[in-house]
């Protein structure tokens, strides 16, 4: 693979992550270029890790460059506009993208890191719903995030635990159920840390699918955060979390690892252009309109 | 090979059955209950036990007797979490403050070489001290945990920072050890630079491939280099495949045995299993 010119617009904590494992899938095939506007960062990175560090995205070219948006939610839009339109080839935005505020605009060349359809686990229970339908999908998120109330946009309405971390879960709802209409039957949300939301329930249907959806990010009895689920087909009851299922899957090996082997396939996919598995900004629009039907509802 | 104590059955992690690892982990819910469980381990044959700086594990080597027992202490960094919440609420310059915030008198010239070069590889030995219990007995091993390592590894000049943290836990009179998941790019990375050195390196291998990555032979060929290469004490961890896979302890443990391996650290909730796989390591 020729060398390419990849741009990353925020080093933070999943701009770090994305290039790592990037670096680490395909080492000496990229020339990274960063965007960070906090100055200090900014030099601390350049003089620690030698990468090129500009801080506005105007700076520099992105014609024909790979870019991955991974600032603060309210400005995605704004950049993805603006990087498109200067030709980049593809464009990669973190979640959560597609706000309530912030339509997208389908385009093919955008990608949207809702991560948990690459996990073999998604896999596996998509395979399963194909071959004998679905009944109900259940999906759990507890963890112990928040012990204090968080700062900025996190504890505003682009913040709380159902965009942050419900948004995961309900894009793979929309993922197994096949981008069926969604329907709100009844919603809680309580507010106990933050001032916005940090445990919520849902009931619902998926077109004919039950649903139901339960995100709660200040349980003290958890220590990592756990998703976990249960799926009922017209054959079986299959319980599942991020790293098991009844019945076992084939796991797929990936040549870096960082956080997970999802977070891996996922960085492959798009680089390599692998449209087997994508989340477009489409169905990233969709989850923000689940999120708004649960909070009209609660 | 030694036989090292693992951790994870007392932080609830288990990376086969989340529901297994919340029931482990409230058998575990104060120091004191670890510290027993553990001087248990070591009398029924374990030569030491690995833990992590997380509040409990801190607290577990603070006010653990070294004196008294012939123990291998190998002692990982950071508790992760801590960190990812901080840059999550704050940003990367809240870990810069944290540091900022933890400096001694003979610290000055240390800051001084950071405050005129930005470089963050110049404080590197107050992140280590921080978190590392003054009671650690020097010549512990100090391991960087592997979403630190393998983080680090994957960014340009990632090799060197590794290689700064090797050299800045050795001036602190502790043997390096580096977690990760990604051994033969970190053997490739690292086994020139640090050939003479005894690093101490922890991956996962098992019979059954679970979670070794890119693949067992690719992982078997980087053991046979960096033994051939290097002075480094490789430790192999996941090594009944979480027990996940169906393949028995005994043939977990052939396998193991086959390989040039001079650690193995496994862990159980309870010591009746413990026993049985030191039997079955020594036979």
């Amino acid at each position: 693979m020729a060398v390419e010119k990849i741009v990353i617009i925020g080093w933070g904590r999943m701009g770090i992550t994305h290039t790592s494992i990037i670096n680490g899938l395909y080492p000496g095939s990229f020339e990274f270029t960063l965007v960070e506007p906090n100055s200090k960062v900014s030099k601390m990175t350049q003089k620690t890790l030698g990468y090129s560090v500009v801080s506005d995205i105007n700076e520099i070219n992105v014609q024909d460059a790979v870019v991955l948006i991974t600032t603060p939610p309210s400005i995605h839009s704004l950049l993805c506009d603006n990087v498109l339109s200067g030709g980049a080839r593809s464009v990669f935005v973190e979640k959560p993208f597609g706000l309530f505020d912030k339509r997208v605009q389908d385009d093919s060349r955008i990608s949207v890191g809702y991560v948990l359809r690459f996990s073999e686990v998604a896999q596996k229970l998509k395979e399963l719903i194909s071959e004998e339908g679905c009944l109900k999908i259940s999906l759990d998120y507890s963890s112990h995030t928040l012990t204090k109330p968080p700062k900025g946009w996190r504890n505003s309405a682009y913040g709380g635990v159902l965009n942050e971390m419900g948004s995961h879960l309900i894009d793979l709802m929309l993922y197994l159920g096949g981008g069926q209409e969604f329907k709100v039957i009844s919603s809680s949300i309580q507010s106990v840390i933050s001032d916005v939301d940090d445990i919520v329930s849902v009931k619902g249907l998926l077109g004919d699918i039950e649903v139901e959806l339960s995100l709660n990010w200040v349980n003290p009895d958890y220590r990592k955060p756990v998703w976990s689920g249960f799926l009922e087909t017209s054959k079986q009851s299959i319980r599942f979390d991020q790293q098991s299922l009844d019945g076992g899957f084939e796991s797929d090996s990936v040549d870096y690892y960082v956080r997970g082997r999802d977070f891996s396939l996922q960085m492959k996919h798009f680089i390599e252009n692998d449209k087997s598995i994508i989340c477009n900004s489409k169905q990233a629009n969709s989850v923000h309109d689940v999120i708004t039907k649960i909070k009209e509802k609660a | 090979m030694k036989l090292i104590l693992g951790d994870n059955q007392f932080f609830g992690v288990n990376h086969a059955d989340l529901k297994k690892a919340a029931m482990t982990r409230e058998l575990f819910s104060t120091h004191t209950l670890i510290s027993d469980f553990i001087k248990k381990s070591l009398s029924i044959g374990l030569d030491g036990f690995m833990i992590n700086s997380n509040d409990l594990g801190f607290k577990v080597v603070e006010g653990f007797d070294f004196k008294n027992q012939n123990v291998e202490c190998h002692y990982s960094i950071p508790y992760p979490h801590k960190y990812a919440g901080m840059v999550n609420d704050s940003g990367m310059i809240a870990l810069i403050s944290l540091v900022l915030k933890q400096l001694r008198f003979r610290d000055v010239f240390t800051v001084l070489k950071f405050a005129l070069s930005y470089n963050v590889v110049h404080l590197l030995p107050i992140i280590v001290r921080m978190e590392i219990p003054k009671s650690l007995p020097k010549g512990s091993i100090v391991y960087l945990q592997n979403v630190v390592t393998d983080l680090t590894m994957g960014l340009k000049n990632g090799d060197k920072i590794l290689s700064a943290y090797i050299n800045s836990v050795k001036s602190m009179g502790y043997k390096p050890g580096l977690i990760t998941l990604n051994p033969a790019n970190l053997i490739d990375a690292l086994k020139n630079r640090h050939s003479e050195d005894e690093v101490y390196l922890c991956f996962n291998i098992n019979y059954s491939g679970f979670n070794v990555f890119p693949s067992i032979s690719k992982v078997e060929k980087a053991i046979t280099d960096a033994k051939d290469a290097t002075n480094w004490k490789l430790m192999g961890m996941s090594v009944f495949s979480s027990g996940s896979r169906g393949i028995s302890i005994k043939d977990s443990i052939q396998y193991i045995k086959s390989l040039r391996l001079d650690y193995v650290v496994f862990g159980s909730s309870k010591l009746s299993n413990i026993e049985k796989n030191i039997n079955q390591f020594n036979e």
